[in-house]
């Protein structure tokens, strides 16, 4: 028996440090958001109950509407871009080539950069004064483009950098997805006549199914998330161009101090994310055959 | 010439000292059935790499049916290849594996259609024509992977160790639908493997590979007889041949060999050996294979008898069909398969003699004496 009860504090003892953060970062922040769903408060007075009153205001809020269109406009360009890119890069670097170590790490880099570092890094790139890019278009006699200023384009200018930034990851696993397919697969559809497009489109692609699902997954939820490159680049304009659900709910709170109001954006969210991903989740994944 | 012709075939690969293949040659006729037998890493899935198209040849000529086919591609040579692995498509069923190729060349639906279906009543998979392989069990898939080689009406069929990742019941009764499914193909099979057991039971000829060499070629019968080197001798056979070590003397004009205190007559060995050992350092191997030993009271199975030696009994394997027994006494340690009803314990002291018709004896190179 005292050997069981000591067993059994061993146990909490060990989980501890995780159920402490649980609670500590998890469970009670998302409980005292639910609180605060249902309620008014300004961080200065008492929370106000203030029943639906949240959510009825968040359906007739045009602004929070124009912040999820722009978020799913910068995924509508992100995603696909991030796909195309990370795959070709990946099939490039599967492939025996000299330095590819070397640009394995490199693709990496952006990566493990800071966001806010690599955020004002390109706004000096897109700067139409002093921007490289811009600067390169003149060499060929095209005039400079106001990247982060035309509302038109600030967005898809977003959804490139964050495309950068965020290449390296999937290129790693698209990668390991690549190198996890039997050299021999290859091999016998070679025998059987396949192209490099044959290969590619029957046996790389329908392999990499697993990989693509969690791809778009992890897009999904990282481009919903935006927040660091419009925060630091716009602000959410030019006109609300680049105002994206997170830097609409970070101002709600920490501008206007809504925290109610930004609560319910918060949940909002979390739900709309829950059905994008199980829509994916029934179209995209697949069984996983290595 | 009608057939397969490799001459001398090379492989080097960068970074390596040795080439992989050195000045391969042979010859194999339509219908043949020949195994390439070679311990790992011998250079034999290279030398079937190289002629599927999947490796290019260093130097050298492939030809088929007097074609050079060197240079050709391989999905053009009219080769088809039994991997491993099986390397079957995972995410397409089993009907959609065989009519792969034909899909990719644009074959006609109908005959699409046709030759599967017969290649699954060939190779009894008419139910699995709609299973992914990951559904099916080893012996099911290897069978996928014979028709999908089948569809194809090669001329040549190469198989890379096809066996080795099955289990042993499965082995014994997948050899025979492989050398069924090579009657009914007609084709020229190639089949590499390691195993020399496999590797005698199925080929018409085989091939002994080591380091990129041909050491020898011939039929099963004729390699285990007669083989050229110690390394042959050593390799074939399912209990390795025993290696004595020994000296060759000359006394009084006759040839012996000389292990421990025994002295055995070379000239009973079939060839009158009038040689001055004392040229060289005289260092001799006496090769004998396990079943050539008798016991005494056995010995007149021996067609010519050995002088008596003893040993003791070290271990026994009982098999069944037979007993292997590990002996050691003054000539060194080795291994004998005696009748399965013989009953020895270990530490048991036993006299036994060899047969000296079936002796080979080599050289400290390795080279074969004549006997």
């Amino acid at each position: 028996m005292q050997s069981e009860q000591s067993h059994s504090k061993a146990g909490i003892l060990f989980t501890s440090p995780y159920l402490i953060h649980l609670v500590v970062f998890f469970l009670y922040p998302v409980g005292f958001s639910l609180y605060l769903v249902f309620h008014r408060w300004d961080l200065m007075t008492d929370p106000e109950y203030v029943g639906l009153r949240n959510f009825t205001y968040l359906m007739s809020d045009h602004l929070f509407w124009q912040a999820l269109t722009n978020t799913l406009y910068f995924l509508v360009i992100h995603i696909p871009l991030q796909i195309i890119v990370a795959l070709a890069l990946a099939i490039v670097l599967a492939k025996p080539l000299k330095g590819r170590v070397f640009f394995r790490a490199t693709f990496f880099l952006p990566v493990v950069i800071s966001g806010a570092a690599v955020t004002i890094l390109w706004q000096r790139l897109y700067s139409t004064e002093v921007g490289l890019i811009n600067y390169v278009l003149s060499l060929v006699g095209i005039d400079a483009v106001p990247w982060l200023t035309d509302p038109g384009i600030a967005m898809p200018a977003i959804a490139i950098m964050a495309t950068w930034k965020n290449l390296g990851l999937y290129v790693v696993f698209f990668l390991a997805g690549i190198l996890a397919i039997p050299q021999t697969v290859y091999e016998a559809a070679k025998m059987e006549g396949a192209s490099s497009w044959h290969e590619f489109r029957y046996i790389t692609l329908p392999l990499l199914k697993p990989t693509m699902f969690l791809v778009v997954v992890m897009s999904t939820l990282g481009g919903f998330n935006l927040f660091i490159e419009p925060y630091v680049m716009t602000g959410g304009g030019p006109l609300g161009s680049t105002m994206s659900v997170v830097l609409y709910m970070y101002k709600q709170a920490f501008s206007f101090q809504h925290m109610g109001y930004a609560a319910t954006l918060g949940f909002a969210l979390a739900l709309i994310i829950m059905v994008c991903v199980f829509i994916q989740k029934k179209y995209l994944d697949s069984e996983r055959y290595y | 010439m009608q057939g397969l012709e490799l001459k001398n075939l090379e492989k080097h690969y960068s970074g390596n000292d040795q080439p992989t293949i050195r000045r391969f040659s042979a010859k194999f006729e339509p219908g043949e059935f020949v195994v390439l037998v070679g311990p790992s890493g011998c250079g034999k899935s290279t030398l079937l790499r190289m002629i599927a198209g999947l490796v290019p040849v260093s130097n050298g000529a492939i030809n088929l049916d007097g074609k050079d086919i060197t240079n050709v591609e391989s999905n053009l040579r009219n080769i088809s290849m039994v991997f491993q692995n099986y390397a079957l498509f995972p995410h397409m069923n089993v009907y959609e594996n065989l009519a792969f190729g034909m899909r990719i060349r644009k074959e006609a639906t109908q005959t699409i259609e046709k030759t599967v279906t017969e290649a699954a009543k060939i190779l009894h998979l008419q139910d699995l024509l709609d299973k992914k392989p990951g559904a099916l069990s080893g012996g099911q898939r290897q069978r996928v992977a014979l028709g999908r080689a089948f569809v194809r009406k090669p001329k040549v069929i190469l198989f890379d160790e096809p066996l080795s990742n099955l289990d042993a019941r499965l082995r014994i009764e997948m050899r025979q639908e492989i050398l069924k499914f090579h009657e009914q193909c007609g084709a020229i099979s190639i089949y590499v493997t390691h195993d020399q057991h496999e590797a005698m039971t199925m080929a018409d000829r085989m091939i002994i590979l080591n380091q990129g060499v041909a050491c020898q070629t011939g039929t099963p019968e004729e390699v285990y007889n007669n083989p050229v080197d110690q390394f042959v001798a050593g390799f074939v056979g399912s209990i390795p041949m025993n290696f004595i070590h020994g000296r060759g003397i000359l006394n009084e004009g006759r040839s012996f060999f000389q292990v421990g205190s025994y002295k055995i007559d070379l000239s009973h060995i079939g060839k009158d050996y009038q040689l001055d050992w004392s040229k060289n350092s005289g260092g001799l191997t006496l090769g004998v294979r396990p079943e050539d030993i008798y016991l005494d009271e056995h010995y007149s199975h021996a067609v010519a008898p050995s002088p008596k030696m003893a040993a003791q009994v070290k271990m026994v394997e009982y098999l069944g069909d037979s007993t292997i027994v590990h002996l050691e006494g003054d000539i060194g340690s080795f291994k004998s398969r005696f009748n399965k009803d013989l009953r020895v314990r270990k530490s048991q002291k036993l006299d036994f003699v060899f047969d000296l018709k079936k002796l080979h004896l080599f050289t400290e190179e390795g080279n074969k004496l004549p006997c």
